[in-house]
């Protein structure tokens, strides 16, 4: 497709995305002046560095491709993950009014409309390079809701309830968008790999804002920390779900095609098995986010039990122990005994009224550690 | 980056240090103390909070120059970023203003002696301290830095990235414009863990 007819067609979305704002009600004066505009960075490695195309120079167009399932493969990448974008904007905006402080509220303010620009970016590179289809799909991410429970990921249909929830999507879920970006850097789809270093980038600061949030929240001392565990279970084993089946043949056909593979890649020489590679880099994040609420222990008050990373087997929705009956220590239990078990582990009503209580308080500390 | 004459090496040396020197600064005690401003002061200003602001820069006289809260608050509310990089009343300090600009909107950078001549060192060409006049280009060079900072130099903390390049830059500084630093070259043990893995904190033992 010629540049100028691409430019016109973008435009075109550009509208679209005009009338998303106004659909999910965001509130245009915080918007201010936040440039929403895709960028690309040249990505570390200009050929393709795994997969049977391995030391090719990277595609820059999906028909380049010599394969003949490539392009439908990165067309869903690429929606798959604009999707998350906008979804995430859909779960948190009403949270904004409830902002524990000034700052608090311009942070998620910028977290929003970076990942509107993640979407922006998204929906640029499906317009440019997908033709028809793209055009449908570039749509399809404004069309969706997430309230309505329309997002392809189960993880981005689930309710943000409020700022505790907002701290830990921020610190568990955007760290699987984190993994999911450190992977595609790598894809050997140049205008894929090319938007991943501005957006990684901007999700520094997404990060840094959740975990500082449950670290001032734990400071503060005000949020029994049973409420703060049964938040960190579900948004744990939410994320895990994010990274897709431990055995996967769609995502050994990525790393065959060179388009996604390892999170640690360039780091470390290590051979993965294609289909177990979403397993891998599931392992990176757990440990990643050990050494993460490890540290976040450190704050919470004296005498107070120490927060833990559920296992892995733990309500998963996806995969290998889709659907099976563990504990947050990876135990079996009962299937007659799992709901209860459930009911316990995760966030209840009861929190929920009792949170709100709370939150009429002072129950975020400024950081002093 | 605005005129001058850009340096490539001394940019890249500065964004290989720029993690662990903001890491370094997030853990210290000015960083906790920027913090309690951050989270102290409304959107936008409520009585008081603009001469915590200035007591932070250490400009608590400039003050005196500043219009009144409503009248500030409106041209700080309304205007767009960075128009008001050169609209700072008369006889208000430049580190003033822009601690006055950068509490109510983050993206402007703090002006400080150190970040200025880490600046200079870099290839920008301003004076040799902050002023008013070279504030918008101080701005500029900043901007400029946001765009070309490589992801893997930006640490994981909830500051904008206007502050963690101003405090880089501030540890980046040549020695005679610089403080002493805020800890030993390297970092503490902790300090280095909290590197490794690029988000911001040190591990700590467990209070049980």
């Amino acid at each position: 497709m010629a540049a100028s007819a691409t430019q016109e067609q973008f435009e075109h979305w550009k509208e679209g995305f005009e009338g998303w704002v106004d659909r999910v009600r965001y509130p245009r004066n915080l918007l201010g002046d936040f440039k929403l505009e895709p960028k690309y960075a040249d990505p570390p490695v200009g050929v393709v560095e795994f997969g049977k195309f391995q030391g090719r120079p990277k595609w820059k167009r999906p028909e380049d491709h010599p394969d003949p399932e490539a392009r439908d493969l990165l067309l869903k990448l690429v929606y798959i993950q604009g999707d998350t974008e906008f979804a995430s904007v859909e779960q948190q905006r009403k949270l904004l009014e409830q902002a524990p402080t000034a700052y608090d509220m311009k942070s998620m303010v910028r977290v929003n409309v970076e990942e509107m620009r993640h979407g922006w970016q998204m929906a640029h590179i499906l317009v440019s390079h997908f033709g028809e289809d793209g055009w449908r799909e570039a749509e399809g991410l404004l069309s969706r809701n997430a309230q309505k429970g329309e997002r392809i990921l189960q993880a981005f249909n689930d309710p943000v309830q409020n700022w505790l929830d907002f701290f830990c999507y921020t610190t568990f879920l955007d760290r699987d968008g984190k993994f999911q970006l450190g992977c595609l850097l790598h894809s050997g789809f140049l205008p894929l790999a090319a938007s991943m270093g501005p957006m990684l980038k901007e999700e520094a600061f997404h990060l840094g804002t959740g975990v500082t949030g449950l670290r001032r929240v734990l400071a503060a001392g005000k949020v029994p920390m049973d409420i703060i565990q049964r938040r960190v279970n579900w948004w744990v084993s939410t994320s895990l779900d994010c990274f897709g089946g431990e055995l996967s043949r769609k995502a050994a056909k990525n790393v065959e095609l060179g388009f996604k593979r390892r999170y640690d890649e360039g780091e470390v020489e290590v051979e993965v098995d294609g289909s177990r590679i979403n397993e891998y880099n599931g392992g990176l994040y757990m440990a990643e986010i050990r050494d993460i609420v490890e540290r976040l222990n450190a704050n919470r008050p004296a005498g107070t039990p120490a927060l833990l990373v559920p296992s892995e087997k733990y309500r998963r929705r996806v995969g290998l122990y889709k659907m099976k009956c563990f504990t947050t220590e990876g135990k079996p239990v009962k299937e007659d005994a799992y709901e209860e078990y459930l009911r316990g582990t995760l966030p209840t009503p009861e929190d929920d009224k009792k949170l709100e209580e709370i939150f009429k308080g002072e129950w975020i500390a400024a950081r002093q550690t | 980056m605005p005129r001058g004459k850009p340096d490539g090496a001394a940019r890249l040396r500065y964004f290989r240090a720029l993690r662990g020197n903001v890491l370094d600064a997030w853990t210290s005690p000015q960083g906790f103390a920027y913090d309690a401003v951050l989270y102290a002061v409304g959107y936008p200003y409520r009585k008081g909070d603009v001469g915590l602001v200035l007591g932070f820069a250490g400009k608590p006289g400039d003050a005196e120059a500043l219009p009144p809260l409503p009248r500030l608050n409106r041209t700080l509310v309304e205007s767009s970023y960075p128009d008001l990089a050169e609209g700072a009343p008369e006889g208000v300090s430049a580190e003033g203003w822009s601690a006055v600009l950068h509490f109510l909107d983050p993206s402007y950078p703090l002006a400080t002696l150190e970040a200025v001549a880490a600046l200079r060192a870099l290839g920008a060409k301003l004076p040799p301290a902050p002023t008013l006049a070279s504030y918008p280009a101080y701005v500029a060079a900043v901007d400029a830095l946001k765009e070309q900072a490589p992801m893997w130099a930006v640490p994981e903390t909830n500051w904008y990235l206007a502050r963690v390049l101003e405090v880089g830059l501030k540890a980046f500084a040549p020695p005679k414009a610089g403080e002493a630093r805020l800890t030993p070259p390297g970092g503490s043990r902790a300090v280095r863990r909290a590197r490794r893995t690029g988000s911001a904190g040190p591990r700590k033992k467990s209070a049980r």
